[in-house]
């Protein structure tokens, strides 16, 4: 059976699916906000989710699909007019916001949000994410990316190598 | 539980970047395989004693967020981080440095080989391949690294290896050698024996103001060094018109002996440039076709 296409969410009563985590715990959300992961949208699209069925989520627990879904409902809107060509500067600086306070948080709640991204594809999340790994390492030496990231201590044979590396590549340390 | 392996199209977008013959990226890059191994390891599958990270990024994930750095130099530091990082960054350079906007770095292809050097002003220039270099030639060579302990005379200093690795923009190989054009002078390097030599470019009276951007090495059809230089002036006899400027284009081709420069062969251009123009970019439109001026 073809269900509507999930764009189409704005006129009439919206869509709703809902989303079982790994934990069991059961998400109701609008299928336009759920549609934003690719790998949803294609049950979403079969029809799948509605009712008492639901869609499971083994990957994803319930503390990160409720921060992803945070995401995804706050995105909906401007995702459904098709990269937002009537939204306001006001609309847009507010996602903005949005967006840099939503990845305000603990670094293991970021792998976490990391690896659900990927799973469910969410494109925006993906590089929202990415984005913000990318600027705990930008102008770090190799040793303070370690300790941001919380890598485990390095053994004297790799300081050894870091240590070679950096000899090697003085130019990008200085 | 961990999340199960996919394809996905990330995965596909940055394996066929990877993969690409990419000709403006040096050469060596197509001596290097693609990686196997990196699309099948994922977190789960890096615990078994080999150095790991300590986080659950995939090395897909990783990559991705790798392309996304900024600046060169961020990345290099990233690689510096730990072992698995390391070989992320080398193995995926293609897909990180896919972008332009970093090749207006100190380096502009990604890869240093190594430099020349000489003891002394006039003498024939030694090369010296940094380690990473080394490994993926195979050379015997001392490397930079174990140089480096034994010189304490200033040789190194910074100043001095930025303006050296400048040269290691886009060589040209010819033979089993391959050149690098820098200013005045042509280096040269033999892969086999990694045996360095230098020769003076061709003399071409009126060279513009930037004589990098002017000029280009390459091969001529019968795999000779050749050079290609944008030349001012027009010689006598060929007449231009006023407010607009002519050039032409001059080539070097060297002797079959190795010694110096042929006769040098003079193509004007037939379209002329507007009188603004100060500066023009040579670019290659196709192998053994000659220069062209786009």
């Amino acid at each position: 059976m073809a269900a509507p296409e999930s764009g189409d969410g704005n006129n009439g009563a919206a869509r709703m699916v809902t989303l079982i985590s790994s934990d069991n715990t059961r998400f109701e959300v609008e299928a336009a906000a759920a549609s934003l992961s690719q790998t949803l949208q294609l049950t979403i699209l079969d029809g799948g989710g509605g009712g008492g069925d639901g869609i499971p989520l083994p990957n994803v627990d319930s503390a990160t699909l409720s921060k992803v879904l945070e995401y995804c409902i706050k995105h909906a809107p401007a995702a459904a007019n098709g990269g937002a060509p009537n939204a306001t500067a006001v609309d847009r600086a507010e996602l903005e916001r949005f967006d840099n306070e939503f990845v305000n948080i603990d670094q293991s709640v970021l792998y976490s949000l990391i690896m659900a991204a990927h799973n469910l594809e969410i494109e925006g999340l993906q590089s929202l994410v990415a984005k913000k790994v990318a600027d705990m390492i930008k102008g770090k030496s190799p040793m303070e990316i370690r300790r941001t990231l919380g890598f485990p201590d390095p053994t004297p044979e790799e300081q050894a190598e870091m240590n070679a590396h950096m000899l090697e590549y003085g130019w990008a340390y200085e | 539980m961990q999340p199960p392996r996919r394809t996905r199209r990330s995965t596909r977008s940055y394996s066929v970047a990877a993969a690409e013959p990419s000709s403006n990226r040096g050469w060596l890059a197509a001596r290097r395989k693609p990686s196997k191994k990196r699309a099948r390891r994922t977190a789960t599958t890096i615990a078994d004693g080999e150095e790991d990270d300590g986080t659950p990024l995939t090395d897909e994930i990783l990559v991705g967020i790798f392309a996304g750095l900024p600046d060169l130099a961020d990345i290099v530091r990233a690689a510096a981080t730990c072992r698995r990082w390391r070989s992320l960054v080398s193995g995926e350079s293609a897909f990180i440095s896919r972008d332009s906007r970093r090749t207006r770095g100190i380096f502009l292809c990604g890869l240093a080989l190594g430099f020349f050097y000489t003891d002394r002003k006039g003498a024939v220039p030694r090369f010296t391949p940094t380690a990473s270099a080394s490994r993926r030639l195979g050379l015997r060579q001392p490397s930079l690294n174990e140089l480096v302990d034994g010189l304490d005379d200033g040789l190194f200093d910074s100043s001095r290896l930025k303006q050296m690795a400048a040269m290691t923009g886009a060589g040209v190989v010819v033979g089993n050698t391959v050149y690098w054009h820098a200013r005045t002078k042509v280096f040269g390097l033999h892969l086999d024996t990694l045996v360095a030599e230098h020769v003076d470019m061709p003399e071409n009276g009126h060279r513009r103001h930037n004589p990098a951007v002017n000029t280009m090495l390459g091969v001529s059809p019968d795999g000779r060094l050749r050079t290609i230089q944008v030349i001012e002036h027009v010689p006598a006899g060929l007449s231009t018109t006023a407010g607009e400027q002519s050039v032409a284009l001059g080539i070097n081709t060297r002797s079959a002996t190795g010694g110096m420069w042929d006769a040098q062969e003079v193509i004007p251009v037939v379209q002329s440039l507007p009188a603004e123009a100060k500066c023009v970019k040579l670019r290659w439109v196709g192998e053994n076709s000659g220069g062209r001026l786009l």
